[in-house]
């Protein structure tokens, strides 16, 4: 009853009931374009992360982690293996071997990250086959490399040239290739690019005097969710000469960011909340006063403050909730050409660059940013209209029938 | 009485006594429904107050960022050869000739310089190796020039042209497990293409909040540099500190101008770091998108009250037609009416936003723990700082002005096109 009535009440005056649900229907708009593109651009940092080099689940000798030295090789490489095998969940895996590492072209040379990979075993875990730009992945044959684009153009050379890559061995001395680029590669962080070069593992195990060891596993998970179990079951099965690192452990940073990006948005949906109830509580307040003498006949023939106020309330719940579901309508219909084609922030692309994003970015939304947004924006609205909701029950009966 | 003197003013023009009338008729109308008028004001001092802090702390930390980041290490303009920029090799560095340290030391706004040369190098230390830049300076140059060498986070900082002591970030003393006072090795490739390999001592580190300084640069004197790296007396970039921030351009051009001819170029701080300054673009775009969100959303609400405050008037103004007021001067009426409530809203929200900013300004925020780690690792100060320049000032003010006589573009053409009788029956 009281619902029917409070409906029927927001449409006797439809062009103010039109005007405030359009403002919550912007703010939600606004909101939810915001949300869903910053969201898109960190999820592209991390997805990027991941696909790039972290994968989901890395297995290193306990310490490895925190010191990146070849003498943290991977113990009982063979037993590690058989374990990833033998969990159902563990997609694919590619074992590494990596070492800091200097590598000179005849003009020049660079710091490095030397990582020893099976071609064949990390095109599966890794983009780094997919980012090719030029020339081809690693073959079957001896001593290729690939490095990134933006380090062959800072060395001066280009596919079918040869390097020089040095690193300390397991020994001590420090050990040497030479190496022919057969491909150069670009993901979205120009930092990567500049550090990360893949030689086959082989020939970085012989430079490293490593005798058929790795430095880590990287495991790839059939379902992202399971990644607790698959740590612990790993944990488990391998005992406590191992570290077993979850990609967010190894990108706290990132992480550490989503949770942060998450709270910043409270303060937007609050900011927008404020601004929105100022607009509501003028609104619900003037609806009131012009019904006064409507509500003092009402309470005259018995209808409890009670009644009065949450009728109001209701008023109120319903513009802001048609005006957030509405809102939410469009928002959703200008998100989804856009969650395809993405949004070209290419003015920027030097700072996304830095930030290991590509110049593209595809807003997503998540259960999580609608909830927000279609709950916290209505109940914002019923905020709004406690204050004219008590002060159409304060006053008496008669002098609401004589009010003008 | 007034609407004898209305009726005289045939002319559709507004006289000057009939505007004066106006202004009067619109304060006192605002004021026969005090609580909307207040809540409206409030909405617009709310949004001018959010807009105008947000946007001082914008640009203030933005200000602070640029300063701190320019003075630590970058300078205001740097010398370099052609394409060292894109692709910083040795190949790419100079000699420092006569004429370029006449056209430096002539010049009064450039108020210090400082020779730098750049190598990427491998630094063992027992069994442990990692890559870093091999940044040469001459210390009693970067002294007068930049912050770097306050820095000191442990030990000291080597002495004029020592062949011997290195200085290395603090993160990267800790990768390399070594200590101050340890022996290092580094290892380069020199401008030859021979690998250079010698021993240094560690005599200090550095900590600086920027993870590339702290955790992968090794500092050397200049010519320890230039023997490691085999490149002679070659640098790779003169570094300048101008003595106003505002004459970055006119030195730029004037040394362009000089330079013409050779194989130099002059870059400014935001091209030489041109990640920072468009991480600072992304922000504030970012940010005055969010304000203009905001104000749509309050101008909005100002439609819906001014809306509100015509309808329930219409009888009165269909009176006011009938008995020959121009209805230009009942659109008018309603202007003047919104303007005085947006207008005090906003002197009020530049008062509050101007405090907010001031306060900031004298208590800068700054942060710790995670927030410190975030904003390192966008290369940001972990602190947040204000400013208060009056064009912010102005441009909040015009935006909300501009916006909201928008908003009221409805409401006006409502009260434009009412018909006498219309509006007298209106209820």
């Amino acid at each position: 009853m009281l619902l029917k009535i409070a409906w029927r009440n927001i449409w006797r005056q439809r062009r103010r009931s039109v005007i405030v649900i359009i403002s919550v229907a912007i703010g939600i708009v606004a909101t939810l374009l915001t949300e869903t593109l910053s969201r898109g651009m960190m999820l592209q940092m991390l997805e990027n992360q991941i696909g790039s080099h972290v994968a989901h689940i890395q297995v290193h000798r306990k310490g490895f982690e925190a010191n990146q030295v070849v003498q943290n090789y991977l113990p009982a490489r063979t037993k590690v293996e058989r374990l990833v095998s033998e969990i159902p969940e563990a997609e694919y895996y590619s074992e590494r071997t990596i070492t800091f590492g200097l590598i000179s072209s005849a003009r020049s040379s660079s710091g490095v990250t030397i990582v020893g990979i099976d071609p064949r075993r990390e095109e599966r875990v890794t983009t780094i086959e997919k980012s090719l730009v030029a020339g081809q992945y690693l073959s079957a044959r001896r001593n290729e490399v690939i490095v990134g684009k933006k380090l062959a153009e800072k060395l001066g050379v280009g596919v079918g040239d040869k390097i020089v890559a040095m690193a300390t061995a397991l020994d001590g001395h420090i050990g040497s290739d030479v190496f022919r680029i057969v491909g150069l590669y670009e993901t979205f962080s120009s930092e990567f690019d500049k550090v990360y070069i893949y030689v086959p593992l082989k020939e970085s195990q012989e430079m490293l005097a490593l005798d058929g060891d790795v430095s880590e596993v990287a495991i790839i998970l059939r379902d992202r969710n399971r990644l607790d179990q698959v740590q612990q079951a790993l944990e488990r099965g391998l005992g406590g000469s191992y570290e077993v690192l979850t990609y967010p452990e190894i990108l706290p940073f990132l992480v550490l960011q989503l949770d942060l990006f998450q709270e910043s948005m409270l303060v937007f949906y609050a900011i927008i909340g404020i601004a929105l109830i100022f607009g509501i509580i003028n609104t619900m307040l003037m609806s009131v006063f012009e019904r006064m003498t409507e509500f003092g006949v009402l309470k005259a023939i018995g209808m409890r403050n009670g009644r009065l106020v949450v009728m109001i309330l209701l008023e109120a719940l319903f513009l802001g909730v048609i005006g957030s579901v509405g809102g939410f309508v469009v928002g959703y219909f200008i998100y989804l050409p856009l969650s395809h084609s993405g949004v070209n922030l290419s003015m920027f692309s030097a700072s996304l660059n830095s930030f290991g994003v590509g110049a593209i970015i595809y807003p997503v939304l998540t259960v999580d940013g609608v909830l927000n947004a279609l709950l916290i924006i209505p109940l914002i609205a019923v905020l709004g209209a406690i204050y004219p909701a008590l002060k159409a029950a304060r006053f008496e009966p008669v002098a609401a029938m004589r009010y003008v | 009485m007034n609407n004898e003197e209305l009726r005289r003013d045939e002319t559709p023009g507004l006289k000057k006594r009939s505007l004066e009338l106006l202004l009067k008729m619109g304060w006192r109308n605002i004021w026969r429904n005090k609580r909307r008028t207040i809540i409206t004001m409030l909405a617009v001092t709310f949004a001018l107050t959010l807009s105008i802090g947000m946007r001082g702390i914008q640009l203030g930390t933005y200000e602070v960022n640029i300063k701190y980041v320019v003075e630590l290490f970058t300078g205001h303009l740097q010398i370099q050869r052609q394409g060292y920029q894109e692709n910083p090799t040795l190949q790419k560095s100079f000699v420092i000739t006569d004429s370029l340290r006449r056209l430096v030391e002539q010049d009064p706004r450039i108020v210090a310089s400082a020779p730098r040369l750049l190598g990427d190098g491998l630094i063992s230390f027992q069994e442990n190796s990692l890559g870093a830049l091999i940044i040469g300076i001459s210390p009693s140059r970067e002294r007068a020039f930049s912050k770097i060498m306050t820095k000191i986070h442990s030990g000291r900082f080597f002495r004029e042209d020592t062949a011997h002591d290195i200085v290395v970030g603090a993160q990267l003393l800790d990768n390399l497990k070594a200590h101050v006072g340890d022996k290092v090795v580094v290892l380069a490739q020199g401008l030859d293409g021979t690998l250079g390999n010698y021993k240094y001592r560690i005599v200090g580190t550095m900590k600086t909040g920027s993870p590339e300084f702290d955790g992968g640069s090794i500092f050397v004197g200049l010519s320890a540099a230039q023997e490691l790296l085999a490149a002679g007396n070659r640098v790779s970039m003169v570094a300048l500190m101008l003595k106003d921030l505002q004459d970055i351009p006119s030195v730029q051009s004037s040394l362009k101008e000089g330079l013409a001819g050779t194989e130099l170029s002059v870059l400014a701080w935001n091209e030489v770091l041109p990640d920072l300054e468009q991480s600072i673009q992304l922000d504030n775009v970012s940010g005055m998108l969010m304000l203009g969100i905001l104000i749509v959303v309050v101008a909005f609400g100002i439609a819906n009250t001014v809306l509100m405050s015509v309808t329930e008037r219409f009888r009165e103004f269909g009176v006011a037609l009938s008995i020959g007021m121009p209805r230009e001067y009942l659109v008018v009426l309603v202007l003047f009416e919104t303007l005085f409530i947006v207008l005090i809203g906003i002197v009020i929200g530049n008062m509050l936003g101007s405090g907010i900013n001031y306060y900031i300004m004298r208590h800068p925020i700054v942060f710790g723990g995670e927030y410190e780690q975030v904003y390192a690792e966008y290369g940001f100060l972990p602190r947040i700082e204000s400013t208060l320049r009056p064009g912010m000032l102005f441009n909040s003010t015009i935006a909300t002005i501009i916006i909201s006589l928008l908003a009221t573009l409805y409401p006006l053409m409502k009260v434009y096109r009412l018909q006498p009788l219309k509006g007298i029956r209106y209820t």
